[in-house]
C-alpha cells in the first residue's frame, strides 16, 4: 500500500511536467523511471509469448522485452508473481472525456422546422461533423479509473452525437492533464443515424437519416468543386477534410450496419462499424461487404422463465440470441472478417470479461481475442507504431493478470498506461516459505511451519502436526494486513482462538494478537526459506471447441434452415385463374420449372416434374399487394418536412420481418412497400417480392420502373396529429396544391441550371446535386411514377390537374376512396386506382367512403386493384377481391384481377408477373377452394418457383420452432445467472391504423397515420 | 351489367314495391313498420343459429313472432304473404357483441365520439342513452346481415354499463331490447416487461394495485348491493348493484390468459360468472373456462397471432379449438362500422376447422346467450322473435352474402343504406 501511495504522488507530478510547453510551479522534476517488471508470462503480440519474462519500461516506453533480460541500474522492480502481462485494451469505441449526450425527450410543444444552431454550420443540427474530439475533451480521473479496471490502456473516443460527429482521437487512460493523454488527433471521422440531442424534425426514421447523409456526402463534394464561393458552410468544409480519415459507423443492428455499409460504398469508402453482437445472423453478408467491425460483447440475459404465462412470450428470436450471442465473435473471426472487440455495452470488468471468457469457451481462439483486443484497433486507429503490442519503441500500456484473464479465477492486479503504474486489485502477497512463529507473552507460544500459496488464499502446515490435530492456523490478507487466526495454542483452553494482525517488511511480519484471556502481546512471523515460484502454474484449459448452434434465417421459429430451391412442378386438373386473356379454364393443368411458367393448359406432362393433383383445388397468379408497409425497419414515415422525395424506403427493407412469411401463407408474392402519408412528397417506394430468407438486397426487382409515394388530405395537412402541429405548411388543401406546384416548379429550374451548365462546357461553379429535385424532376421526365394517398374528389382533380400542367400523368391514386365520384376524369386521365374493399368513416375525409368504390371505377375504366396497407389484412387480400364482387357486381374473374395482373399492370411489372401465363415468373398459389372465398386457404405458395410456403411443410415448422423454443427455454432455465430479463410481449401493428390517437410522438412513433 | 348489380336493382325494386316504407334515397332509411300480416318464406334452407344442421323447410311470423319451423309448409292463413325461399339461405339475424355503433360516427372527428367517459370507474354511465338511432354507419352494418349490437362503452377500468339494441328504431328507447345487461370491466396487463429492476418494481405494484382497488370497489359494491337502504345514494355502486342480483353481467376484457385466469378467479370471489371479452388465448385456460361455465366474446379472427411461434393461423383456428374444448363463445370484431364484417371473421373460421352451423352459432344463438337475450333471439324456432333476414348465398362469404330481406320483431327492414345510395347515383352518373 504503501508503494502503491507513492505511485500515486509521483504520477501527479509526473503528469504535471510532462508537456514542454507549459510553466510549473516549484522545481522541474524530470521524468526518468525505468521499470524492470519480471516473472511473468509475457504477451508480447498475439502470435509471441514469453514465457517467464521480463519487461523494461523506460520513459514512458517499452524498452525491451524477453526472457533473460539483466536488471537495468536504477531500475525499480515490479515482481509479477507469475502472472500474465498483455497490451492494454485499445478500446476504439469510447466518450471518454466527451460530453454527456442525454436522452432525446419530447415535449408537448410545436416543432420547430428551423436550425438551432447559431455557428455557420450546415442546416441541420444533427449533422455535427466539424466537432474535433480534441476540442472538447475533459476527461476525469473517474471515468480513466473505469476504463482502467477493464484494462483498456487506449481508446478512441468521440462525441457520440449526431448523424454526422466529427472526428475522434485517441487518448491514453492514465491520470493526468487532457494534453498528456491524447496519442493521436483527427483519428476517424464518425457517424450514426442516431440524431441525437437534435430537436429537428428532420429526420424521423433511419432512412431520412440515410438520405440527410447522402445529400451530405454530395453538398461536400459540391462545395470541393466551388460551392465553398457560393457559401460558407464549416459542416461541408469538415467532411471534405475526413475523406482522406477512415469512416466509423455506429450501428444499433445488422441490418443498420449493413446499410451504413451500402451507402459509404456509394462515397467510394469501406467503413469500421460499430455492431451489435448479432452479425452471425446475416454473416454470408458481412463478409461481402468486408468492413472492419467493433463488437461488443454484451451478451443478452436469459430470460425468466419461471411463470408458465409470461414464458411463452419469449420469443424463439429472443432465446435463440440469447444461445447465439457468446457465438458471434467465433462465427465472425472464422469467416475472415476483421474485428475489433469493445467493452462498450458491458456495465462492469465483472461483465466484460465473463463474456470474454464466455466467448472464449465458444470458441474464439484467445490468439483472435487479444488481436481484436490490441492488434486490430491499434491498427484500425492507425496507431499501431505507438499501442498494440509490448514491442519495443512502443508506449508502455500493458496489463499485468494473475494469469490468464481467460480463466475464471484470473484478476487483473495493475493496468500500466504511459508507462504509468496504476493498481486495480493488490497483487497476492507472496508469503510461500518455511516460517516460524513466536508469540511474547505470559505464555510463550512457538512453532514453524510451511505456507503455501493457493488458489483460494494460503495454507499453513505446521510442522510435526498431522491433519487430526485441532492445532492450525488460517491467514487472511486484507489491505496489507495479514491475519492470522491460531487454534489450539491456548494454555486454558484448547478451543480457544488467539487472533494476530501484522505487517509484513522482507521475511518479517510483525503484529499484535489479541488472547482468549484479553491480553494483547506481540507476535513475529520470520521466514527462513522461501519459494517465489510457488503459485501454481496455470495450465492451459484446454476443452474441445463446441459445435456452433444450427440457427435459422431469419432468427425466427419460421426461418429457414435451407434456402428453398426452384421446383419443377406439374399441377393437375385444377381450376386455374390465369388473370390473362386465358380467363378461368377448369380442369387446367400447370407446368413450371427454373422459376418460370412453362405452360398452362390442358392434359401436360413433364418428366422429372412434381406432380401435385389440383382436383377439386384452385390455382391463382401470386397476390400482389400494391400499398404495403412490411419489412420496413425504423421508420415508414419520414414525417418531417412537407417534401422528403430524396428518402428511400429501399434503403431500410427489413428481410427479417416474420410478416414476409405469415403473408405468404395468405398467397402474397409481391409487396410494393410505400412510405407513409404524412406529407405531401413522401419518400420513394420499394418492389420486392417475399423471398422469405434471403437478404434485404436480394428481395428488390430489379430494373422495374421506379415509384414514390405522394399524398394528400388529412394526414399532410396534419389534422390528426394534435394541436400542437399547426406550424407545417400547408395546413389545408390549397396549401397541398401550391406544395406540388412549387417543387415542381423548382425541379424544372435545377433542370435548366444543369442544362446550362452543361452546355457551357462545365465551367464555373457547377450546381448542387439535389437529390430531393433529382427525384421530382424523374416525374417530371416520367422516369418516375406517382403512387399518391388520396380520398376527397376536390384533391383528386387538383392532383391530375397539376400534372397536366406539368405535362405527365399521376400512375396511381392510393386509397382513392372517392375515386367513384370522378372516376370518368380518372380514365381521361389514364390514372389507375388501387383501393381498399370497404373501409371507411375513420376520419372526416372518408365519410363518403363506400365498398362500390372499386367496381365504379373499373366499370368506368379506370384500371383498379386492391390493396391492403395492413400486415394482417393482406393475408386475406383474396377475399377481400371477393368483396368486389359482393359490393358492385364485378366479376369474379375481374375480382381476382384486381390482386393480381391489375397490381402488376399499375406497377409496370406485368411482363413478369400478375398472370398464369408461359414466360412469366412462376409466382404461384395453390387453394383448396375458390381464391375470392374467405372460407378458402392457400395449400402453398411458390415465389420464382420456389415453395415459400407449404400448409402441411407449415405444421412441421411449427413444431419444429416451438420445440426449439422449449428447449432453448429449459437452457435458460437452468442458467443460474441472477440478473434474467423479463419476457416483452411482442406488438402487432397489424389491426391497420384506424384510430391513431395514440399518445406517441408522431416524430418518435414511426407508425404515424398511414391510412 | 352483371349478374350481381342486376340482384341489388332487383332488391331496391322490391323494396320499392311495397315491403319499405320510404326508399327514396336518404342517408338512414326509415325503420320499417309492424308487422301486419303473416310472412312465410317457404323452401328455404334454414340455419337455425342453435349450432345445429341447416335444413330446407318453412318458416312462418306474425306479429312479429316465429309461429312454425319445419321441414314441411304449414297451412297458412289466407293473408299470409308467402316469399319464396328456394335456393336461398334464411339465417337469425345476426348480433354485433361489444360494439361501438352509435356512439362513435367518425373515429378522428371528436365531436362525433361518445364511446369513452373520462375517469376510471364509470359503472353508472350508460351507452344506450347516447346511442344515436341515425348514425349513418348503422345501415352499412345492418345490411350485411347484423340486425342486433350490444352498445359497449369503452376505456378506464370500468367503462360503464352497456345495453343490446335493435338496430331499426326511431329512437334509442324503441331500440332498446335491453337495457343495461352488463358492466365493462378492462383487465390490466399482469405481465411485468421491465427489465430494469426499479421499473419491474414498479409494474409488479401497479398490478397489486390494480387488483387491490377492483378489490375493494367490488367489496364496496356488493355490501352497498346487501344493504343500500340506509346509505346516501352512491351511483356508481348503485349502478353496480345489478351485478350481484343477476340483472347485470360481468364482462371482463382481456386476451391473455394469465388475465382471464386472474379476472375469473376475482369474479368467482364475488360469486360471478363473468364473460370474457377479448379471449385471444381463451383456448389456454379452457378447463378453467368450462368449468366456471364462462363464455367468451372473441374479438376476431381477423388479426395476426400474438406469439412469433404461434401458427399462422391461429387467430383464425380460435373459434375452432374454443369449440373443440366445449366453451361457449361469440365472434364480433369490437367498434363500429368494421361490424359488418364479422360474418367474414365467421367464415374465415370455417376455413380453419369450425363447422359452419357452429360459425353461425357464434354470431346469432351463442352471441344472444352471452347477452342474455336467448329467450327471444339468436335462433329461428318457434315463439322466437321474427329477427331474421334472407340471402341470396353463403352469407358468411363475401361472394355469397347477398341480403335480399331481414326482419326484426317481424318488421320488415329497409336494408339500403347511404353507401348504396352513393352507388346509385354516381353509377347513374355514368350510365353503367
Amino acid at each position: 500500500m504503501r508503494f502503491i501511495a507513492l505511485i500515486v504522488l509521483l504520477c501527479l507530478s509526473y503528469s504535471l511536467q510532462a508537456q514542454e510547453t507549459f510553466k510549473y510551479n516549484g522545481v522541474h522534476q524530470p521524468d526518468q523511471h525505468v521499470w524492470y517488471i519480471y516473472n511473468a508470462t509475457i504477451v508480447v503480440s498475439p502470435d509471441k509469448v514469453i514465457n517467464r519474462g521480463q519487461l523494461i519500461v523506460k520513459d514512458g516506453r517499452i524498452e525491451q522485452v524477453g526472457s533473460d533480460l539483466n536488471l537495468p541500474a536504477g531500475a525499480i522492480q515490479v515482481d509479477a508473481q507469475g502472472g500474465f502481462i498483455m497490451s492494454g485494451i485499445v478500446d476504439a469505441r469510447s466518450s471518454f472525456g466527451m460530453p454527456d449526450v442525454p436522452p432525446q425527450q419530447w415535449e408537448w410543444e410545436e416543432p420547430n422546422y428551423d436550425p438551432q444552431r447559431m455557428q455557420p454550420v450546415g442546416w441541420n443540427d444533427a449533422i455535427k461533423s466539424s466537432v474535433r474530439a480534441a476540442d472538447i475533451f475533459t476527461p476525469t480521473e473517474k471515468e480513466a479509473e473505469t476504463l482502467r479496471s477493464f484494462g483498456i490502456g487506449a481508446v478512441q473516443t468521440y462525441n457520440q452525437d449526431g448523424i454526422a460527429r466529427g472526428t475522434s482521437m485517441v487518448s491514453l487512460t492514465g491520470n493526468g492533464r487532457s494534453e498528456t493523454l491524447v496519442v493521436r488527433d483527427k483519428v476517424g471521422a464518425h457517424f450514426s443515424f442516431n440524431k441525437g440531442t437534435s430537436e429537428m424534425p428532420y429526420p424521423n426514421s433511419e432512412m431520412g437519416s440515410i438520405a440527410l447523409l447522402r445529400q451530405f456526402v454530395a453538398d461536400a463534394d459540391w462545395y470541393a468543386r466551388g460551392g465553398n464561393n457560393v457559401e460558407f458552410n464549416a459542416s461541408l468544409q469538415a467532411l471534405q477534410a475526413q475523406r482522406e480519415l477512415p469512416w466509423f459507423f455506429e450501428a444499433e443492428s445488422y441490418r443498420s450496419a449493413l446499410r451504413a455499409s451500402r451507402w459509404a460504398e456509394e462515397s467510394g469508402k469501406q467503413l469500421v462499424v460499430a455492431g451489435s453482437g448479432d452479425e452471425y445472423q446475416r454473416i454470408a453478408e458481412v463478409v461481402q461487404h468486408d468492413d472492419t467491425w467493433i463488437l461488443p460483447v454484451n451478451f443478452p440475459a436469459a430470460y425468466d422463465t419461471k411463470d408458465p404465462y409470461d414464458r411463452r412470450w419469449i420469443s424463439y428470436n429472443q432465446a435463440k440470441h440469447w444461445q447465439m450471442a457468446p457465438y458471434n465473435l467465433r462465427i465472425v473471426d472464422e469467416n475472415g472478417v476483421e474485428f475489433c472487440i469493445t467493452t462498450s455495452g458491458c456495465e462492469s470488468p465483472k461483465e466484460f470479461w465473463k463474456n470474454m471468457r464466455l466467448a472464449v469457451e465458444k470458441g474464439l481462439t484467445q490468439e483472435s481475442a487479444i488481436r481484436a483486443l490490441t492488434v486490430t484497433p491499434a491498427k484500425v486507429l492507425g496507431v499501431s507504431s505507438d499501442l498494440g503490442t509490448l514491442e519495443e519503441g512502443k508506449i508502455a500500456n500493458f496489463v499485468i493478470w494473475s494469469g490468464s484473464p481467460f480463466t475464471s479465477d484470473a484478476s487483473l492486479h495493475q493496468t500500466w498506461v504511459g508507462g504509468k503504474q496504476y493498481n486495480i486489485q493488490d497483487m497476492k502477497v507472496n508469503l510461500a516459505g518455511a516460517w516460524n512463529f513466536k508469540l511474547d507473552c505470559m505464555q510463550q507460544i512457538e512453532f514453524a511451519g510451511t505456507i503455501t500459496n493457493t488458489k483460494k488464499g494460503y495454507a499453513f502446515e505446521i510442522d510435526g502436526v498431522d491433519s487430526t490435530s485441532s492445532k492450525s492456523v488460517s491467514i487472511s490478507v486484507s489491505s496489507g494486513a495479514i491475519g492470522l487466526d491460531i487454534h489450539g495454542y491456548c494454555k486454558e483452553d484448547s478451543t480457544a482462538h488467539i487472533l494476530c494482525s501484522g505487517f509484513m517488511s522482507g521475511n518479517t511480519i510483525r503484529g499484535l494478537s489479541h488472547m482468549p484471556s484479553g491480553e494483547t502481546a506481540e507476535w513475529v512471523l520470520s521466514r527462513s526459506a522461501t519459494d517465489v515460484a510457488s503459485i501454481d502454474e496455470q495450465e492451459a484449459e484446454t476443452t474441445a471447441k463446441p459445435d456452433v448452434p444450427a440457427y435459422r434465417v431469419p432468427l425466427h421459429g419460421f426461418g429457414q434452415t435451407a434456402l428453398p430451391k426452384q421446383e419443377h412442378v406439374l399441377i393437375r386438373n385444377a381450376t386455374v385463374w390465369t388473370s390473362g386473356p386465358a380467363g378461368v379454364i377448369e380442369n387446367c393443368d400447370v407446368l413450371f420449372n427454373n422459376g418460370k411458367i412453362v405452360r398452362v393448359g390442358q392434359n401436360l406432362s413433364a418428366s422429372g416434374a412434381i406432380v401435385i393433383d389440383g382436383t377439386g383445388k384452385h390455382v391463382t397468379p401470386g397476390i400482389i399487394d400494391e400499398h404495403a408497409h412490411i419489412a420496413i425497419e425504423n421508420g415508414v414515415n419520414e414525417a418531417s418536412q412537407a417534401s422528403t422525395a430524396e428518402v428511400r424506403i429501399g434503403d431500410v427493407v427489413d428481410p427479417d420481418d416474420l410478416t414476409i412469411y405469415r403473408q405468404l401463407a395468405g398467397g402474397v408474392t409481391s409487396s410494393h412497400l410505400l412510405h407513409g402519408s404524412a406529407n405531401p412528397i413522401g419518400g420513394q417506394s420499394q418492389l420486392i417480392k417475399l423471398r422469405w430468407g434471403q437478404g434485404s438486397e436480394e428481395l428488390k426487382y430489379t430494373d422495374n420502373d421506379p415509384f414514390i409515394k405522394f399524398a394528400l388530405g388529412e394526414n399532410v395537412k396534419q389534422s390528426n396529429w394534435g394541436d400542437f402541429f399547426t406550424v407545417r405548411y400547408p395546413q389545408t388543401r390549397m396549401g397541398v396544391e401550391q406544395i406540388f406546384v412549387d417543387r415542381f416548379t423548382r425541379a424544372r429550374a435545377y433542370e435548366q441550371a444543369w442544362k446550362e451548365y452543361n452546355s457551357s462546357g462545365k465551367r464555373g461553379t457547377p450546381p448542387r446535386t439535389d437529390y430531393e429535385l433529382e427525384t421530382l424532376l424523374q416525374i417530371l421526365n416520367s422516369e418516375r411514377f406517382i403512387t399518391c394517398h388520396s380520398y376527397v374528389q376536390s384533391e383528386i382533380t387538383m392532383l391530375m390537374r397539376v400534372a397536366e400542367q406539368f405535362d405527365f400523368r399521376v400512375n396511381t391514386f392510393t386509397h382513392i376512396l372517392e375515386g367513384y365520384k370522378v372516376a370518368d376524369k380518372m380514365r381521361e386521365h389514364g390514372v389507375a386506382g388501387s383501393t381498399f374493399s370497404d373501409w371507411w368513416a375513420y376520419k372526416y375525409e372518408v365519410i363518403d367512403a363506400i365498398p362500390y368504390n372499386a367496381a365504379i371505377m373499373h366499370n368506368e375504366g379506370v384500371l383498379t386493384c386492391l390493396n391492403s396497407d395492413s400486415h394482417e389484412m393482406a393475408r386475406r387480400l383474396h377475399s377481400e377481391a371477393g368483396k368486389i364482387v359482393k359490393y358492385g357486381g364485378v366479376s369474379q374473374e375481374e375480382a381476382l384481377k384486381m390482386v393480381t395482373i391489375n397490381p402488376a399492370k399499375i406497377l409496370h411489372v406485368d411482363n413478369s408477373v400478375g398472370s398464369l401465363e408461359a414466360g412469366k415468373d412462376a409466382d404461384v398459389v395453390l387453394w383448396n377452394g375458390n381464391p375470392l372465398s374467405t372460407r378458402s386457404l392457400a395449400l402453398a405458395t411458390w415465389v420464382d418457383g420456389k415453395r415459400m410456403f407449404d400448409i402441411e411443410q407449415d405444421k412441421q415448422l411449427q413444431q419444429e420452432a416451438n420445440a426449439e423454443l422449449e428447449e432453448l427455454l429449459n437452457m435458460m432455465a437452468a442458467d443460474n445467472s441472477p440478473n434474467k430479463q423479463k419476457a416483452q410481449q411482442e406488438h402487432n401493428h397489424g389491426h391497420g391504423c384506424l384510430d391513431k390517437h395514440d399518445h406517441a410522438h408522431p416524430f418518435l412513433n414511426t407508425q404515424v397515420e398511414k391510412k | 351489367m352483371n349478374h350481381t348489380i342486376n340482384v341489388v336493382r332487383a332488391i331496391v325494386f322490391l323494396l320499392a314495391i311495397g315491403l319499405a316504407r320510404n326508399v327514396s334515397a336518404q342517408s338512414v332509411p326509415a325503420p320499417g313498420e309492424q308487422q301486419s300480416t303473416p310472412i312465410a318464406i317457404t323452401n328455404v334452407t334454414i340455419h337455425p343459429g342453435n349450432g345445429q344442421q341447416a335444413f330446407v323447410g318453412t318458416v312462418v311470423f306474425d306479429k312479429g313472432v316465429i309461429t312454425h319451423v319445419g321441414k314441411r309448409p304449414s297451412d297458412f292463413t289466407a293473408n299470409t304473404v308467402v316469399v319464396d325461399g328456394s335456393g336461398k339461405q334464411l339465417y337469425p339475424g345476426f348480433i354485433a357483441v361489444n360494439s361501438t355503433l352509435g356512439l362513435r360516427e367518425i373515429g378522428a372527428v371528436r365531436a362525433t365520439r361518445d364511446n369513452n367517459e373520462t375517469g376510471m370507474v364509470n359503472p353508472n354511465v350508460r351507452s344506450i342513452i347516447a346511442y344515436n338511432t341515425d348514425s349513418r354507419v348503422i345501415p352499412t352494418v345492418r345490411s350485411n346481415g347484423i340486425a342486433l349490437a350490444q352498445i359497449t362503452p369503452q376505456g378506464g377500468v370500468v367503462s360503464g354499463s352497456s345495453s343490446v339494441a335493435q338496430l331499426d328504431a326511431w329512437n334509442w328507447e324503441d331500440a332498446t331490447v335491453k337495457a343495461d345487461d352488463g358492466i365493462h370491466v378492462n383487465w390490466r396487463r399482469m405481465t411485468v416487461t421491465a427489465t430494469d429492476p426499479k421499473q419491474a418494481k414498479r409494474q409488479q405494484q401497479q398490478i397489486e394495485e390494480f387488483v387491490a382497488a377492483l378489490n375493494t370497489l367490488f367489496e364496496e359494491a356488493q355490501a352497498y348491493a346487501a344493504d343500500s337502504e340506509d346509505r346516501q345514494m352512491d351511483l356508481k355502486l348503485e349502478a353496480m348493484k345489478g351485478l350481484f342480483d343477476g340483472s347485470k353481467r360481468l364482462f371482463i376484457h382481456t386476451n391473455g390468459a394469465k388475465e382471464m385466469t386472474a379476472g375469473v378467479q376475482f369474479a368467482q370471489k364475488f360469486g360471478l360468472t363473468p364473460v370474457i371479452v377479448g379471449g385471444h388465448e381463451a383456448h389456454l385456460v379452457a378447463n378453467l373456462l368450462k368449468e366456471a361455465q364462462v363464455s367468451v366474446v372473441l374479438m376476431g379472427t381477423h388479426r395476426l397471432p400474438s406469439r412469433s411461434e404461434d401458427a399462422y393461423n391461429l387467430p383464425f383456428a380460435t373459434p375452432a379449438l374454443l369449440a373443440e374444448k366445449g366453451i361457449e363463445f361469440c365472434i364480433s370484431s369490437g367498434g363500429d362500422w368494421g361490424q359488418r364484417n364479422i360474418p367474414f371473421e365467421a367464415g374465415t373460421a370455417t376455413a380453419h376447422g369450425l363447422s359452419y352451423e357452429q360459425a353461425v352459432h357464434s354470431l346469432t344463438g351463442a352471441s344472444a346467450a352471452i347477452l342474455g337475450i336467448a329467450d327471444s333471439y339468436g335462433t329461428i324456432e318457434t315463439g322466437k322473435s321474427a329477427t331474421l333476414f334472407l340471402s341470396s348465398g353463403d352469407a358468411l362469404d363475401p361472394i355469397g352474402n347477398n341480403i335480399e330481406k331481414m326482419w326484426i320483431d317481424g318488421r320488415a327492414v329497409n336494408i339500403r343504406n347511404k353507401q348504396v345510395d352513393l352507388f346509385d347515383k354516381f353509377s347513374e352518373k355514368y350510365g353503367h
